[in-house]
């Protein structure tokens, strides 16, 4: 089985879904299981390869240009992530065809969880950056799908939004720290990466890279204050929530931080940053999964502070942490996959997942109360079960830090241990006992609860004893799935002996300090409820987001409502208003006042009249009340401009101003007086300011541009030019003519075209209209 | 040479007037359709006639006008865009009675703009090009007579263009008195023997013309005119107007800023990254509150621009390849869409986003093909849209602008906001009583929607090839 295929063959089964839906009487489901089935049966003849410490490598060019290629890498790290989607993906399918009846979307749904299961292998086995990248948005995406199921109702939309709003905001945030990891080492290509691994740990971008990579991994696996989104993406069905929001798809950071451990880890930045936002993860999930009263947000808060706690090992980044880290990945798949079937058993059979309501199902539900008793009670770390090797693994590590972070952390560590573990203790006491062992309320239920159908609980039971299985037997692992997967990340081998007893030491008064605290604090729990309820802050995490949230349009409604009046003078206010501040602002900067070299004539006592004159003009335009003053004021600017131009000795211009001020004036007045009278507009002051300063600073723009322009000048003007060579090349004394009729010929000829089409379209205008006026008159 | 490098040009301007001819025999209430065919058959033959071209590099008019990489990848893009408007145009123009002659005359008119902006080596010969783009545009939008959208949508449109023109017309006269030449590359050797690039003239002269361009690609604050005039142009020339004049625009900025102004590369690119985000922010944000679709698009292409302009930010050989695949992708999404749309808006479906309702039930097609253009506007994978991203997301990181590729990045997640209502609204609303009214896919712009949608999933799974033909347009940097 080739690595590619093994990421491609669900993305090509899903294209066939619908094809299965039309010509199948089977529930597709069971079509559907084969695939993850056979690939687990794949990814198991790795183990012998793996265990020698051999890789798979497979490529495929893409974009070679770019460094690109579609390269997929199995060692003992992806080869556990591997068996754990196929694995739990397996049950999962199977557990869906008794939870999903025949009237439900059948086809979106198993479109949507092979593309997760595709995109999710593609995650753990790309050896490209950009790859995963794609991958890893990929999952989010077919998370929403599935998040929003069942897309009629508003709580399942609002979920899915905030899934796919927070993790895809962290996939970017990590897309750009990859960019910048290609930046410092000139690759995308993990193993060329981790072989320069000093460079970039080295580098100036060091702290933005992991920040950034960071945001992207505690998204996804939902670490404190990022972890928002998991509690209401429990509104999709539950096996998705199983598979995706518990075993799998959260995991995808943990995996993430894994594999770059080579590359970031060891830092003091890597180890603070990641072990404190991990162990309070985990004591603050624990501590609100004790509020919970929905059944899957008590697993919500669990999975979110168990995933917490394999970020501190992480963190630590000790070989023993490493190995913690591994060995609880894989205890906590087997343990909350088989306790999320449980809870999706009891909705399906009682209709609710509300623990208040709810109590002892154990004698109407016999097998499923076996299934939850021993989840809990693995995920509470009791021995023999698999949860209390690696919570003691756990303790351990938090006892071992001497020497490798600051001596506070040496009580610090243990003491959070200790704490988040009591309120895992509690809260999956609370789990197990109160909806199995509680008071019976049967009159509460929509339904009359009675065991489920073995489809349902099979895949539960199953998952449940690799919880015993290993627990009792960690020899059978050790070697084959943990030891490859620790050393992947740790870079070098590490053996691993994992045992039930150590001797009486400081990890095992840990557990018994736990299980001791933990029986009380379950027994006193309303009481803690009611302290809880009192010491909960007004200001949460979930109210910032919808604040933010509604934010953004609001911004957004506020920018349009301001600029898209639908008038152009409001619109001229920014543009003209942009333009002179650009320019006004760089020449205040650049500090260039600079108008040296102006040769400026004496002004006369009439040419200020003048100006004067011109300037009233202008101001008429804007004050007169009627059309035809304001028009005629327009006329008064014109007239002057001409009289300048024969004051400084240019009476061809001042001729041509003089026609065309003529002319436009006169075509002025024939077409307003077609148009109704001037309304007198009322503006408020703020607007009337607003204009004037945009005008005044236009005006001076322009102004001081010209002066500027006129007094720097870097060559010499053409018509020095055209005065030497004008006898000598053309013959002709009148210099304007030569320009005209010789140095600039083609330009007139061409300007003489213009008015001859012009004046044909004019024709043609006028012709139209007569004939058309004489057709209506007949 | 000269004939190798212009025939396309000949050959459109010739079809043009023929078209015009040919619309003078026209008897009334004939269809003009086969007007339309003419034209496409015109532009696949300048296609063709781009062929001799490859590989020549070179001026002609003594310096006007320039041939390579750049000018053969654009000219190219400009064709086929001009092909796909033609066929999402043939329905549209039967059903509004538009005269088919002078608007299909008027497009190759404009086409042939664009052609001249992009070859355009010398200041005026863009601006020649510039104002054959516009005037076509101009009386494009205004082809409704009856409509007061569209003459709303002309009026303000020809006013802010005018003014851009003239402020750009400033700039250049500003560059001409400080250089005394228009020729681009004489600017660079101006800049480089002598000229102060910093002398505050010449930042004045830098404003101007980068004001101008911000009318042309509708960058913020110059963005104003964009949403009246895409809403009320007709919809095909709406589509022309968000690819043809914005992509033509950016091109010979590629040209002017990269090769013309290099000395200044400092100035502008600080400018450029500030006005980037700006414009991404504001287009985006004002977006998500539109319940018109071309309104909506008209926001999200001046979004667009903004990711674009990050290319000038960056200022580097990744920066404008980055750009130019993000063009190439950003034309053949856009054309998609509003193929879609004049669909929609030849059935009678309206152009509010409540006229898309259960669209998925009406015609599958239109609805799936529009969430991948959608997705590739977003920049989500497998699309062309994210590979443009991405390019430039690295071209900008590449250049220590990391805040500038996380702006971009937020601007991402913020855009999937609207386009993510309009597709909620395509599929999601089922309450309607019996199974809606079929909406038949056209040949025509099933054949548009069918050819972009493509290119689109093409350019996102197998970019090789045109990331190479991208990165042979940094060829033109010094």
């Amino acid at each position: 089985m080739s690595l590619s295929w093994a990421v491609f063959s669900p993305f090509i089964l899903a294209i066939f879904v619908p094809l299965m839906k039309r010509y199948s009487k089977l529930h597709i489901g069971w079509l559907v299981s084969i695939l993850p089935l056979a690939l687990f049966i794949g990814f198991l003849s790795y183990i012998p390869k793996v265990m020698n410490g051999e890789t798979v490598y497979h490529v495929i060019e893409w974009i070679p240009s770019l460094g690109i290629n579609i390269a997929f890498y199995l060692d003992g790290l992806s080869l556990l992530f591997a068996m754990i989607i196929t694995g739990i993906g397996f049950f999962v399918v199977i557990y869906s065809i008794g939870y999903l009846g025949a009237k439900e979307n059948l086809v979106n749904f198993y479109i949507y969880i092979l593309m997760f299961m595709g995109a999710m292998l593609g995650v753990v086995l790309s050896n490209n950056l950009i790859v995963l990248f794609v991958f890893w948005e990929l999952t989010s995406i077919s998370s929403f799908l599935l998040i929003g199921f069942w897309y009629h109702k508003p709580e399942s939309k609002y979920g899915a939004q905030k899934a796919l709003l927070i993790t895809v905001s962290g996939g970017l945030a990590m897309l750009a720290s990859f960019v910048l990891i290609w930046v410092v080492t000139g690759s995308f290509d993990i193993r060329e990466i981790i072989a320069s691994a000093d460079l970039i740990k080295s580098s100036d971008y060091y702290l933005a890279i992991l920040i950034l990579f960071l945001l992207g991994a505690f998204t996804k696996s939902a670490q404190f204050p990022f972890h928002i989104w998991l509690p209401n993406a429990m509104e999709a069905p539950t096996p998705i929530s199983a598979y995706l929001h518990s075993a799998t798809m959260v995991k995808a950071g943990i995996y993430m931080m894994a594999r770059s451990s080579l590359f970031l880890a060891g830092t003091p930045e890597w180890t603070y940053i990641v072990s404190l936002v991990g162990i309070f993860t985990m004591v603050y999930a624990g501590y609100m999964a004790l509020t919970q009263t929905d059944l899957k947000a008590i697993l919500a808060y669990s999975t979110i502070s168990q995933l917490g706690l394999i970020t501190t090992l992480l963190g630590f980044n000790t070989n023993l942490a490493i190995i913690t880290a591994v060995f609880h990945l894989f205890n906590h798949a087997s343990f909350k996959g088989s306790l999320f079937m449980v809870v999706g058993i009891v909705d399906h059979e009682t209709g609710t997942r509300d623990i208040r309501k709810l109590g002892g199902l154990a004698k109407k539900m016999p097998i499923t109360a076996t299934v939850a008793g021993i989840g809990a009670l693995a995920m509470a770390g009791i021995p023999p079960l698999n949860g209390f090797l690696s919570k003691e693994l756990f303790f351990k590590a938090t006892v071992s830090l001497d020497g490798i972070m600051a001596p506070w952390t040496t009580w610090f560590f243990p003491t959070m241990a200790v704490l988040g573990a009591i309120f895992t203790f509690a809260y999956s006491m609370r789990l197990f006992l109160k909806v199995f062992f509680g008071k019976p309320q049967f009159e509460k239920l929509d339904k009359k609860p009675h065991e489920a159908p073995i489809g349902l609980w099979l895949p539960a039971v199953i998952l449940v004893s690799f919880s015993v299985i290993f627990g009792l037997f960690p020899g059978l692992i050790e070697n084959s799935i943990v030891s490859p997967a620790a050393s992947a990340v740790a870079g070098e081998t590490l053996s691993v002996h994992i045992s039930h007893w150590h001797g009486l030491n400081l990890p095992l008064l840990m557990t018994i300090i736990v299980i001791g605290v933990g029986t009380v604090l379950y027994i006193n729990l309303a009481k803690f409820q009611q302290l809880q309820a009192r010491l909960t802050p007004k200001i949460s995490l979930n109210r910032i987001y919808d604040w933010s949230i509604d934010a953004i349009p609001k911004t957004g409604k506020i920018i349009t409502d301001r600029q898209m009046t639908g008038f152009l003078r409001d619109y001229l206010v920014f543009i003209l208003g942009y333009v002179s501040l650009s320019i006004l602002a760089t020449m205040f900067i650049k500090n260039t006042w600079t108008f040296t070299g102006l040769d400026l004539a004496s002004i006369e006592i009439y040419e200020v009249l003048l100006a004067v004159l011109l300037v009233a003009g202008a101001l008429g335009v804007l004050f007169f009340r009627t059309r035809l003053a304001a028009i005629i004021s327009l006329g008064i600017v014109g007239f002057s401009v001409s009289l300048f131009f024969i004051f400084f000795r240019a009476p061809d211009l001042a001729l041509t101003q003089l026609i065309v001020e003529t002319i436009s004036l006169a075509l002025f007045l024939l077409a307003f007086a077609q148009l109704p009278d001037l309304k007198p507009e009322v503006k408020k002051w703020s607007e009337k300011t607003v204009n004037i300063v945009i005008s005044v600073a236009v005006g001076v723009t322009i102004f001081l541009l010209i002066l500027m322009a006129n007094g720097n000048r870097y060559y010499e003007p053409i018509s020095e030019w055209f005065i030497e060579n004008g006898y000598a090349l053309a013959g002709g004394t009148n210099l304007v003519n030569v320009i005209l009729v010789d140095f600039r010929g083609f330009d007139t000829l061409g300007e003489i075209t213009v008015l001859v089409a012009a004046a044909l379209s004019v024709y043609a205008l006028i012709r139209l209209r007569l004939e058309k006026r004489s057709e209506s008159n007949e | 040479m000269i004939f190798d490098v212009l025939i396309p040009e000949i050959v459109l301007t010739v079809v043009a007037l023929g078209l015009l001819l040919a619309a003078a025999w026209q008897k009334e209430g004939q269809s003009g359709s086969y007007l339309g065919y003419l034209g496409i058959v015109g532009l696949l033959g300048a296609l063709v006639a781009l062929w001799p071209a490859i590989g020549i590099s070179g001026e002609v008019f003594d310096g006007m006008l320039v041939a390579d990489e750049l000018t053969m990848f654009f000219k190219a893009l400009l064709i086929v865009v001009g092909i796909l408007v033609f066929l999402m145009s043939i329905e549209f123009v039967e059903k509004n009675h538009i005269p088919a002659g002078e608007y299909y005359a008027l497009l190759l008119f404009g086409i042939v703009g664009g052609m001249i902006m992009v070859a355009s080596a010398d200041l005026l010969a863009f601006y020649v090009g510039l104002e054959l783009l516009a005037i076509a545009s101009y009386a494009l939008t205004g082809m409704l007579r009856n409509d007061h959208k569209s003459q709303e949508a002309v009026l303000k449109y020809f006013l802010n263009g005018a003014l851009a023109s003239a402020i750009i017309l400033f700039g250049i006269s500003l560059f001409y008195g400080l250089t005394g030449t228009t020729s681009i590359q004489g600017l660079a050797d101006a800049f480089k023997v002598g000229v102060n690039g910093t002398d505050s003239l010449v930042m004045a002269a830098l404003v101007f013309l980068m004001a101008g361009f911000g009318f042309k690609i509708a960058a913020v604050p110059f963005h104003l005119w964009a949403a009246d005039t895409y809403e009320g142009a007709p919809t095909p020339i709406t589509a022309f107007l968000s690819v043809v004049s914005k992509g033509a625009a950016f091109v010979v900025m590629m040209r002017i800023f990269f090769v013309g102004l290099e000395s200044l590369t400092v100035n502008w690119s600080a400018a450029f990254a500030v006005l980037a985000v700006i414009t991404m922010t504001v287009g985006n944000l004002a977006a998500l509150w539109q319940k018109n679709i071309k309104r909506m698009l008209a926001y999200s292409s001046i979004a667009h621009a903004g990711y674009i302009m990050v290319g000038f930010a960056a200022a580097t050989a990744d920066g404008l390849t980055g750009m130019t695949y993000y063009i190439l992708a950003y034309a053949l999404t856009n054309m998609g869409l509003f193929a879609i749309i004049v669909a929609m808006s030849n059935a009678g479906l309206g152009e509010d986003i409540d006229g898309y309702k259960g669209l998925s039930r009406k015609n599958a097609l239109y609805a799936w093909m529009m969430v991948v253009f959608f997705l590739s506007l977003i920049g989500i994978p497998p699309t062309g849209g994210f590979l443009g991203k991405f390019l430039l997301f690295k071209a900008s990181i590449g250049a220590n602008l990391v805040w500038l590729a996380l702006a971009m990045a937020i601007n991402s997640a913020i855009s999937v906001g609207y386009y993510y209502g309009v597709v909620k609204t395509m599929f999601l609303n089922e309450e309607e009583e019996e199974e809606p009214q079929k909406l038949p896919t056209t040949a025509n712009i099933g054949l548009v929607v069918w050819i972009t949608g493509a290119m689109v999933l093409v350019l996102g799974i197998l970019p090789s090839f045109f990331i190479e033909l991208s990165s042979q347009v940094a060829k033109i940097l010094p």
